[in-house]
């Protein structure tokens, strides 16, 4: 049995079914990343776990005990919000005290787990002060130690990074994954960011129009997507249907394969004595060249078809020109097939 | 942020002047012996002062105006302040019927109104309140709704409300907690200006005063509406107390809610 059990849950507003006969599991210690667009149902589905969305059907078990119908309090779950939600006329010290003050524990323990929060998250030199005066990465960080100073079971964050710019977005990222190996917290982590699930899940799960299109580790969902929404959704595979298989390769495949930019390998014309193709291979020509920086984005073109090919861009790496004549290879074990 | 030309201070200080010369004007009226014909007074005396403070019915009229103004401190918000909070929380749509009720009072003429309200507290309705001054707390509510509920609804815009609520319940809180401890505190500031504006309207106002009360209830404005005819410089005295009134309120109001909010 998992540590977080969703089982069949099924939410409506009116007539719009948000999410239904959902499962998801998630394991002690592990954060599971929920990715979508906006409109999925991701952030309703965390909302119901964390008690402040009803689910019409359906079961949530955290830690082996039915949480469905209790209140959000009861729930042991602490929840960081988009827009931190921090009491803006409190100061840090009393924002992270405040839960601890509900359960009633004794002053001096109140003070001592605040302060040990305060210095995990680096904030003790604005422990005095007040949201307002706090940059959004900060106030973040309060929020996530508010929650994590209850020491919840379960931690829910609904993406709490997007309201932030980039480079914050990143650094706060990283924190948050040191932070969950040092602490092993449990934790389901909403965004539509594919970059942020994959670096920060040990479970991404890919929701779609209410349903789960992929769960998987990371590495899986990247290199086998199981579905052209998915592969569409990570974005960046080259799609090609039968028939430009065909064309390309002469097998004609029953559905369309995802293969990702990275994973053809691009070489010149003519090859090397003795080289030999792993896999499949083709004949192409170089129609655009992009460097990107750590990598040489190609585009490649043959029998109407248009492939992407990325390459590390090494100082001694062959350069490519447009109009060059090149031969791609695939491995087989890189080819991701489309069946739904 | 660029530091004020001497020219800046020089409109700042004349647009100070300009404002504050009626009321310095009024003070020195009420202490002249004699003013006409020159720039100042050509002489000071307390007499004016002394005698309408002999005046029983002048203190009277300080009394019954205090009455009003913290009677309607005391009820108004009490009433006003939770129907903003628990509508912009919970009730959305009657949010909007809300914002267009407190203008209400200020798009119907003040004698429709008062009428209005003599109705209402005359006793058809099982409610007697006319001449006391309970019909002027009363009265004043729905034209102060909108002096709280204005600065009050921009505090709480600035909150993210539903989220403080959830957070809130997240960490083990009830509604009514995170209302008293961090919604209130929140809106302290529009909740002064409310208050302040609550006071003023009180103690300032003569239409209703006159319609609902008269000569039952003679409030600071009434007593200044009689002697009108009389002495300018006694008046002038009744003025100048008003403002004297006014300020020592307001900086009782002031002072009084920032320390409640602190503690």
């Amino acid at each position: 049995m998992s540590y977080v059990e969703i089982r069949k849950l099924t939410k409506r507003f009116d007539t719009t079914t948000v999410f239904e006969d959902i499962d998801l599991d998630v394991e002690q210690g592990r954060i599971c990343v929920l990715v979508g667009p906006s409109g999925c149902g991701k952030t309703t589905l965390l909302r119901a776990v964390a008690g402040l969305a009803r689910p019409d059907s359906g079961h949530i078990r955290i830690d082996g005990r039915d949480v469905t119908h209790l209140e959000a309090k009861h729930r042991g779950v602490g929840m960081v919000f988009q827009h931190y939600a921090l009491f803006p006329n409190m100061t840090v010290e009393q924002n992270l005290s405040f839960g601890l003050e509900q359960k009633k524990l004794p002053r001096p323990e109140i003070a001592k787990k605040v302060a040990a929060v305060i210095a995990l998250m680096g904030l003790e030199p604005r422990a005095k002060a007040r949201p307002a005066a706090l940059s959004g990465g900060q106030k973040q960080r309060v929020a996530l130690a508010r929650a994590l100073v209850l020491e919840p079971k379960l931690l829910l964050l609904d993406e709490p990074l997007s309201a932030l710019d980039a480079q914050i977005r990143k650094r706060l990222r990283d924190e948050l994954k040191r932070l969950q190996q040092d602490v092993g917290f449990t934790a389901i982590f909403v965004t539509h960011d594919q970059e942020e699930a994959m670096m920060l899940g040990d479970t991404v799960a890919i929701m779609q129009q209410g349903r789960f299109a992929q769960i998987g580790a990371p590495a899986e969902i990247y290199n086998r997507p199981k579905s052209l929404a998915v592969a569409n959704f990570i974005g960046d595979f080259n799609i090609i249907e039968p028939k430009a298989v065909e064309r390309l390769f002469a097998i004609r495949p029953d559905h369309a394969w995802a293969i990702r930019p990275e994973a053809i390998d691009i070489l010149k014309l003519p090859l090397p004595a003795g080289s030999k193709a792993n896999g499949l291979a083709a004949e192409v020509t170089v129609t655009a060249v992009q460097v990107l920086g750590a990598m040489v984005r190609l585009y490649a073109s043959a029998q109407d078809v248009t492939i992407k090919a990325d390459m590390v861009n090494k100082p001694d790496a062959p350069r490519f020109h447009i109009g060059d004549k090149a031969e791609i290879h695939i491995a087989k074990s890189a080819i991701a097939e489309m069946k739904e | 942020m660029a530091e004020r030309s001497r020219q800046d201070w020089f409109w700042i200080g004349l647009l100070a002047i300009l404002q504050l010369l009626p009321i310095v004007a009024v003070f020195l009226n009420s202490l002249a012996v004699d003013w006409a014909g020159t720039i100042l007074p050509d002489g000071y005396t307390f007499a004016h002062i002394a005698k309408i403070t002999q005046d029983p019915r002048f203190t009277q009229a300080i009394i019954n105006s205090l009455i009003v103004g913290f009677g309607s401190l005391v009820v108004t918000p009490l009433i006003v302040v939770p129907a903003i909070l628990v509508a912009h929380c919970y009730f959305p749509t009657l949010d909007r019927v809300i914002a267009g009720l407190v203008i209400l009072p200020y798009a119907v003429p003040s004698i429709v109104l008062a009428l209005g309200l003599l109705r209402l507290y005359s006793g058809n309705h099982g409610i007697v309140l006319t001449g006391s001054p309970w019909v002027l707390i009363f009265g004043y509510m729905p034209l102060a709704a909108p002096l709280y509920y204005v600065p009050i609804k921009n505090n709480l815009r600035a909150l993210r409300v539903t989220e403080l609520f959830e957070a809130g319940r997240l960490l083990g809180a009830s509604d009514a907690l995170i209302l008293w401890r961090v919604v209130l505190p929140s809106i302290r500031q529009g909740l002064i200006i409310g208050l302040v504006m609550n006071f003023t309207l009180a103690i300032s106002d003569f239409v209703y005063a006159n319609l609902l009360v008269g000569g039952h209830f003679p409030t600071l404005q009434i007593h200044m509406a009689v002697l009108n005819g009389g002495s300018g410089r006694q008046l002038s005295v009744l003025i100048a107390t008003y403002f004297i009134v006014i300020f020592a309120a307001t900086a009782i109001v002031v002072w009084a809610t920032s320390r409640r909010t602190e503690a």
